[in-house]
Formats: structure tokens, sequence, C-alpha cells
């Protein structure tokens, strides 16, 4: 999958940004390459996933999946590229409070005809989230919900895992053991990453870094 | 998992509110029309059964009128009544424009009357007209009489007389005198009751003959009539019954008081079916609001979904099934409700003698077809627009 970006900007942003930042540049992203996009707070990195996920249209400039443009595709096909190509943690998570854990998990297993087997609970058990399967999303901590968001995503089929600030609530150990599954799995779809961070370092390997 | 997750927000005292409205409304505008198509059919099976297709007409006699030529129909109001969309044809009267006088022995004792006769075309006539025929040279002049004269005989005239009643068979043996005065000299004819007629209150002699007696006894052309015959197709059309009115037209058939009666039937009818279409219109508006509530308390499932990778048209079929599983259960109520008071009218009114169409009226099942149709396609396109406006493919749900 080849995500190009041309001159794009949001244009929230117009006028704000400082001539060293990639903004309104060409920028380019090909899977199997994973790359870290890192920046502070207020320089555009989750507008920036959100405008290649297509779930934010308010910025200037063209961005091509696979050679078509992003913002002609119809809402079926957007759907589709979402389904099947790019899986995404939000950084605000975005799980179902009143279903259980495994009843999230198991949504898009359910919508998209998702042949899971055990790797709900194998995933589960490797991030240490198992106890939390039975239980509703609403109760359960921060940090174990973003666990849960991750394993989502990872649960479906895609070409790029697109992860925003996705071990903000995370210690240490579970940021490496999350990395851990994350390279995993990239390796075995044979897919790409685009991960947004606050800093340069992170759990898992990144083959490029790039400033906003 | 997605119907659960998408309904899970849902306030089911507004949707019960607004199901209560939509069944009192359809059921409101299926019974008053299933009310009107029985009487309509009620008054069609009578019509058919008195000749309703036959008008007599006449011009309103007034003060003025009474020895004016107003009170006969002109060639071109002849014409214009014919060119009706409702008229099938039109047939004049035609009247002995001279003196005719008919007496009858019975023994020593007999009667005399001064007559009068009309004719009109034998194809408008009802009854067997085998024996009335005529032909310029034969002695014997048949002529029809209405069934009522013979009732009016048998027990009016003959008990106060002293005379026998008489049985159809009976008279239509016996023969009369006729006097017929052509221009003072005295002709006779004998004739004979050839047969009765329910349709036309006249004595009836062939119109050939009254043609040819009009020329050779009273040395006339025949004038313009002063009394039509109209077939219709459907004399409980009220257009007759206005077109009649606005000519100053008369008629004494029955079925004009149908006509009457069907008038006043579908404005009462028509009031009641805007009432019921407005309930309607506002449980609908109701409807309508509670789902696109429904979308907006749903909000966060829904964009959530969209950006998880659900097509738009999987969101939309869940709201589409409970709202068609919902109507379908109000249509089918209300038809339900409808069929057991049509059973129960029909024996009511069976009682009474009236017999009422059997089941539902084909109308009816078709109106709900519609309702359910415009509901559905009126909910869906709200559905999407709002499913579209909560993914952001468009600026606003309105």
């Amino acid at each position: 999958m080849r995500i190009q970006l041309k001159n794009s900007i949001p244009i929230p942003l117009k006028g704000s940004i400082s001539a060293d930042s990639n903004w309104n540049k060409e920028l380019e992203f090909i899977s199997p390459k994973t790359y870290l996009i890192c920046a502070g707070s207020g320089k555009g990195k989750s507008s920036l996933l959100h405008m290649l996920h297509g779930s934010r249209r308010d910025y200037e400039g063209q961005i091509r999946i696979d050679g078509e443009v992003l913002s002609e595709f119809s809402p079926n096909k957007l759907a589709q590229m979402r389904a099947k190509k790019m899986a995404f943690v939000f950084q605000d998570l975005r799980l179902f409070p009143q279903l259980t854990a495994f009843e999230n998990l198991n949504l898009l297993q359910n919508i998209h005809g998702l042949e899971l087997g055990t790797k709900i609970s194998e995933y589960a058990e490797r991030l240490g989230v198992s106890d939390c399967l039975p239980k509703p999303c609403g109760i359960l901590s921060l940090g174990q919900q973003q666990r849960i968001a991750i394993l989502r995503a990872l649960l479906q089929d895609f070409e790029f895992l697109v992860m925003d600030e996705p071990f903000s609530h995370l210690d240490e150990e579970n940021q490496k053991k999350a990395g851990q599954l994350i390279d995993e799995v990239l390796k075995s779809k044979n897919a790409g990453l685009v991960m947004s961070a606050l800093s340069e370092n992170a759990p898992l390997h990144i083959d490029e870094r790039m400033f906003l | 998992m997605m119907r659960k997750l998408l309904l899970s927000r849902q306030k089911p005292a507004q949707l019960i509110g607004s199901g209560l409205g939509a069944f009192l409304g359809i059921s409101l505008l299926l019974f008053t029309l299933q009310a009107f198509l029985d009487f309509k059919s009620f008054l069609t099976e009578k019509e058919a059964l008195i000749h309703p297709e036959y008008l007599i007409i006449n011009k309103r006699i007034s003060m003025l009128s009474s020895f004016s030529e107003s009170r006969k129909f002109s060639a071109q109001e002849q014409n214009e009544l014919a060119e009706l969309p409702e008229v099938v044809r039109v047939a004049a009267f035609r009247s002995n424009q001279f003196p005719a006088s008919g007496s009858i022995m019975n023994g020593n004792r007999g009667m005399a009357a001064e007559l009068f006769f009309e004719s009109v075309p034998s194809e408008m006539i009802d009854g067997n007209l085998e024996r009335f025929k005529w032909e310029i040279g034969d002695e014997q002049l048949p002529i029809l009489v209405p069934s009522n004269y013979l009732k009016l005989y048998n027990f009016g005239y003959a008990p106060s007389q002293g005379m026998p009643q008489v049985s159809p068979q009976t008279l239509s043996q016996m023969t009369f005198r006729l006097r017929l005065d052509s221009m003072g000299i005295p002709i006779y004819k004998n004739a004979f009751i050839a047969g009765y007629t329910e349709r036309i209150p006249s004595i009836l002699v062939p119109d050939n003959f009254l043609e040819y007696a009009n020329q050779v006894y009273a040395g006339k052309g025949n004038e313009e009539p002063s009394r039509l015959l109209v077939e219709v197709k459907d004399p409980s059309n009220p257009a007759i019954l206005h077109y009649l009115e606005d000519h100053a037209y008369e008629s004494n058939q029955e079925q004009l008081k149908n006509a009457r009666l069907s008038s006043a039937f579908t404005l009462i009818g028509g009031i009641l079916a805007v009432i019921a279409l407005v309930i309607l219109l506002l449980a609908f508006l109701s409807f309508f609001q509670y789902t696109q509530l429904s979308l907006q308390r749903n909000a966060y499932e829904i964009k959530t979904l969209l950006d998880l990778g659900v097509r738009p048209s999987q969101l939309f079929i869940p709201f589409i099934q409970v709202l068609a599983a919902m109507l379908v259960g109000l249509c089918g109520g209300a038809l339900l409700l409808l069929w057991l008071c049509k059973n129960w009218l029909n024996s009511a009114a069976g009682e009474y003698g009236i017999a009422l169409s059997e089941g539902l009226q084909g109308g009816v099942l078709i109106t709900t077809l519609l309702i359910f149709v415009a509901f559905i396609a009126i909910q869906a396109l709200g559905i999407r627009k709002g499913i579209q406006y909560l993914g952001g493919y468009t600026s606003s749900s309105n």
C-alpha cells in the first residue's frame, strides 16, 4: 500500500507552521515500512493520521492511496479501505463501553466475517488483559482499554496500521509487550505502520522518523 | 451484536406514542376508505336492481314557463346533454299532437277517457316487446302501460266503481276502442295492451306510429320534446345531479336520491379522510423525529463503526428493519381491527336486510401498501442522510 501526500496541510494549521515542518511538502508512506511521526502537542500529529484515514477532510493539498485521490472515495470505498487495508488505533480509543472487552474485539469479526479462531484469547494473554475480556469496557482502566483498542486493530485485516499515541496510558513493561506483539503481527501480515508519539523513542521497530 | 449496539440507547416511550398515533391515523384512514367503497358498491348493486341507468328528465315548471316554449328541450340542449361524459345516450319523448280518447266495454258497462300517448325508441324500453310492433296499414295498435297503472286500476278505480279486477294476462287479451281526431274527423282504431313497463311512467305506443300519426292526423311535424329519456353510466355520480340542478332540470328518479346521498357521503368521507391524513402525517413526523433523535443518541456508535470500516448501508439496515417490523404490526393491526369491525357490521346490517360486500376492499389493501412504502421510503431517506452526516460525508443532516 502506498500513501502519498502532496502539499497537504490542515486548514486550521495554515500560517502557524515553522519552515522546517513536513507539512505542505511531499510525503510518502509505503508498506511494509514503519514510520514514527514525532512532534509536540498541537503540531497536528492526530490531524495527519485522521487525514490518512479519511475521517478528516478540512485540509488543502492532495492525499493519494495507491494512486487514487482519497477525497474522492465514496463512503463504501472508504469503508472498504478501513476494513481491509488500514487499521486504526484512536487516541481516544473509541471502544464501546456498553459491550464487554470480548464483544468489542469480536465485533469486527461479526461485521466483516473474519475468522479469528483463538487469536482473541491468545493476543489478550500476551498483553495481560485476559481477565478483562468478560467485563464491560466502560469499567476497565484506561491502560486496559488502550490495550483492548490495540488488540482490536491488530485482529482486523490491514496493510497499514495507523496508531495515534497508542502507549500514552501504558507503563514501560506493557509498552514493551505491546510493541513486540505489534512487530510480530506487522511481520506476519507484511504490513506497514504509521505511528504518532510525543518522543522519538518507541517500543517497536521503526524504519523512519518524521518531524512535524 | 451491531443491532444491540445501535438500539441500546432507544427510549421506547416516544416510539409507543408515535406508534399509537400512526395506528389511529392508519385505522381511521382505512375505515373511511372501506366505508366509502362499501357504500359506493352498495349503491351500484341497488341501482343495478332498479334499472339505474335511465333517467327521465324535464324542465322545472314555473309560473312563467307553463305556457311557453322554454319547457321544451331544444336540439342544442339535447346535444349538450348527450355529450356529457357520464351520458350514454339521449332519446326524446314524442307525444301525440292530436286529440285522442279510448273506451272499453264490459257487458253493458263501459268506461271512456281522454288519452295521451308518448313514444321513445324501442331499444330504450324494458320488458317483452314481441307484440309491441306496428306497420302502416295495421288496424290494431299495440300499447305499453306502466305496471303501476294496472295496480292503480285494480286497487283504486275498480273497487270504487264496482268493476272487476283484472290480471295482466286478461287485460292483454282485451281490445280497446281508440278515437283519434284527425283535424275534426274521427278515426277509430282498435288497441291492445302489448306489455308493461317498469321504467317509463307513461302510455307508450310504437315510435314509428306516433311519427306517422302526428304527420297524418295532426298535419304537424314532430315538436321539440318536453321530456327526455337519458341513459347514464352511473346515476349516483354527483356530476349528473349537479348538471341537472345547474340547468333547472328535474328528474323524479330514485337514483338521484342516491346521487345526493353519494355527494353527502363523499363530503363526509373526504373530511374524515383529511382528518385521518393529518393524524397520519403528524404521527409519521413524530416517527421521523424519533428516528433522527435515535441517530443522534447513537452518534458515537455510528461514527465509530463507520471509522472501523462498517459500510453506511450496514448501519442503515437495523434501523429500517425495526421500523418496518413496527409498521407491519401497525398496518396489520389496523387491517385486523377493520376486518373484525367489518364482520360485525355485516352481520348487523344483515339483520336489517342490507347486504354489504364481503371482506376488505382491494382499494383498502392497496392504500395500506402505499402507506407502508411511502413511510419506509421517507424514513430510509432520512436515516441515510443522518448516517452520512454523522460519518462526515455531508455537511448537514437536513
